[in-house]
């Protein structure tokens, strides 16, 4: 026997409430840990999901409805920029590449992307990444479709597959007008970019253009039950809509920065037609938005962590009343005041050790469970697993927090009065 | 030869005003000796000053050649721990802890080497007669018989030089009483310690070659 056996055995003797102490723990060390690094994981997502364009062009009332809607595909925009529009934003500057895209339809929910080949080329969904494939690659004609890595899971497409896609109906299975008369071809999954993009499906521009510059034509038509086959040669610029213009500027080899940015994005600010955006800086403006709710969500896992040992005090407080007994024979047996109290502190910390490694557990399952949910309803794919640095903190922490739940408790024991505890006659 | 217990000009005082003064009294070493009185005159107080858990106000006890008043804290209880043993009239028992561990856990304060310290407890645990079925039940759960003996072998687990017994046998049946007594003598002599017990029972007074009246001790100091 030693000091470390008789602690254990002691929270073996009192195995209810040293279990309910232990789960009030790890349930809180759980939120805590499962908050922060969700925080952390949904952060990692944005930044990396801003990719390597310094400008974004929409048509979007504000430039985050922009980021939001042409980058991680929150919502359709609402308005297009005129192809006129598009050209004279090319030729204004020698950028070092732009791509166009165009957001509307979908395929069972999952966004459709009419985009130029440059998107696979130029654009890196999260900088410093380029693109890869699973399976097959880029599109090189209308009709066919390259399929991001969620999508193609959800959807269970495989290159060779045929897709009819769907006019608007982001978000939802049901569907609104499909595109039946023009069926496209799958040519590429991707890999997992970890962004927005993989639960998008991308096609050419002029898929998208053929399709609805026909369903305009025949609208004006009526009456007719002819259909009005149109060719990519045939499109008049104002049927040849895009949403989005990415746009990078030159930069020197090894570095993201510009020294023209400011210059350029002030300038495409300053157009009331369009409204331009720094991807990167308005995820930071969203943060901080969030970053409020962000702070009440951890200060209320904080409160459950403060509670948890609040209950541990009271355990050990209440059943220090019952082992005064236990105390004085202790002390009767050799056993100094000072570890005594040792003792009271180490059965704290242990509860605070076990119920921050169940914290740790519970907090894995809740994060497997939150990333399936937020990847199946946002298709952001979150790796909200805590590393290694915070598991270590949080075990530290919790121990050090019950510990000092545990300070009032051993010093009731160390104050022990001897005598008074044996009870003897005399 | 080394006295088991030296007291000299010891004075205590209650914070109630209930007050003990001893002059002088020594027991030899391995001497068994019975202190004698009515209930409620000090007996129990003045084990508590030998064991150092009560603060003397002025005087010496020494334990084996030790002054325990001049020990503080955690001097104190491990000196006690190694050689001093306690039995009560209640037994204290560690309750969750078994009969073997309680043994086990008196020996922690000893110079007994850690590899001994199982086979000693179960040792013990034979001469006081506990079956080996019993000696891993937890001792909240053993008979009251049962209990007695363990707390008699935890009493001399550190190889102590004197066991302290405050009312040993208060709560137990005259035909029990003398039994326990006998196996608390038997103990200490085959380990080697000196016995100071304490009891209002007359019918003790037969088994101890020593009786010392603790009114005699108080009025003017037995030796």
């Amino acid at each position: 026997m030693n000091d470390f056996s008789i602690v254990l055995r002691s929270l073996r003797v009192r195995l209810f409430s040293t279990a309910v102490a232990v789960a009030s723990v790890a349930v809180a060390v759980a939120l805590l840990l499962l908050l922060l690094s969700l925080r952390e994981s949904a952060t990692n997502v944005f930044r990396r999901g801003s990719g390597n364009a310094h400008i974004i062009v929409g048509a979007d009332a504000s430039p985050m409805v922009v980021v939001l809607n042409g980058l991680f595909y929150a919502n359709p925009p609402a308005r297009a920029i005129p192809f006129s529009k598009l050209q004279e934003i090319r030729k204004s500057f020698p950028w070092a590449w732009t791509v166009a895209t165009q957001l509307g339809d979908s395929y069972h929910g999952s966004p459709l992307v009419a985009t130029e080949s440059a998107f696979f080329e130029k654009f890196e969904p999260s900088a410093g990444r380029p693109w890869s494939f699973r399976s097959g690659g880029s599109f090189s004609a209308p009709f066919e479709v390259v399929v991001g890595s969620t999508a193609a899971a959800i959807h269970q497409l495989r290159v060779g597959d045929e897709i009819v896609t769907t006019h608007g109906a982001w978000g939802s299975r049901e569907g609104g007008h499909q595109h039946e008369n023009h069926p496209c071809k799958v040519v590429g999954i991707l890999d997992s970019t970890q962004t927005a993009h993989d639960r998008a499906l991308f096609t050419p521009l002029e898929t998208s253009w053929v399709i609805h510059a026909e369903e305009k034509r025949e609208k004006g038509h009526e009456g007719s039950h002819e259909h009005l086959h149109v060719e990519v040669a045939d499109l008049q610029d104002d049927e040849k809509l895009v949403t989005n213009l990415l746009l990078r500027l030159p930069t020197r080899e090894g570095s993201d920065a510009s020294a023209a940015m400011q210059a350029q994005y002030d300038r495409l600010r300053r157009d009331p037609t369009i409204t331009a955006a720094q991807p990167a800086q308005e995820v930071v403006r969203l943060f901080a938005i969030v970053g409020s709710i962000d702070e009440i969500l951890l200060a209320m896992a904080v409160a459950v962590l403060v509670s948890a040992g609040i209950g541990i005090l009271l355990s050990l407080y209440n059943s220090m009343e019952m082992r005064r007994r236990q105390v004085a024979v202790l002390r009767v047996l050799g056993t100094s005041a000072a570890r005594i109290f040792g003792m009271v502190l180490a059965e704290a910390a242990l509860i605070g050790i076990m119920g921050a490694l169940g914290g740790i557990v519970l907090s894995f399952i809740g994060a497997s469970i939150a990333s399936a949910v937020v990847e199946a309803r946002v298709g952001l794919v979150l790796d909200p697993t805590p590393t290694a640095r915070v598991m270590v903190a949080v075990i530290a922490g919790t121990t050090l927090l019950s510990m000092i739940a545990g300070a009032l408790p051993a010093l009731r024991a160390y104050r022990t009065p001897v005598v008074r505890n044996l009870s003897s006659l005399g | 030869m080394t006295l088991a217990v030296s007291i000299d000009q010891l004075q205590f005082r209650y914070p109630d005003g209930f007050s003990l003064s001893v002059s002088s009294l020594n027991v030899e070493d391995q001497e068994q000796m019975l202190l004698a009185g009515i209930s409620g005159t000090g007996k129990s107080t003045l084990l508590h000053l030998i064991a150092g858990i009560e603060d003397a106000k002025s005087g010496k006890i020494t334990i084996h050649g030790t002054d325990i008043t001049a020990l503080a804290g955690a001097a104190r209880d491990r000196f006690r721990g190694r050689w001093v043993g306690m039995v009560f009239q209640t037994h204290h028992l560690l309750p969750g802890f078994s009969a073997r561990e309680n043994i086990l856990i008196a020996m922690m304060a000893s110079d007994v080497p850690q590899s001994e310290r199982p086979v000693r407890a179960n040792a013990l645990l034979d001469k006081v007669g506990l079956s080996s079925s019993d000696r891993d039940r937890s001792a909240d759960r053993l008979s009251v018989g049962q209990q007695q003996r363990v707390a008699v072998a935890r009493a001399v687990a550190a190889r102590p030089a004197l066991v302290l017994a405050d009312e040993p046998t208060a709560s137990l049946d005259p035909k029990n009483a003398d039994a326990a007594i006998a196996l608390l003598q038997e103990t200490c002599k085959a380990e080697g310690a000196a016995l100071l017990c304490t009891s209002h029972d007359p019918s003790m007074r037969q088994r101890f070659s020593r009786v010392v009246e603790l009114d005699a001790v108080l009025a003017g100091g037995a030796s």
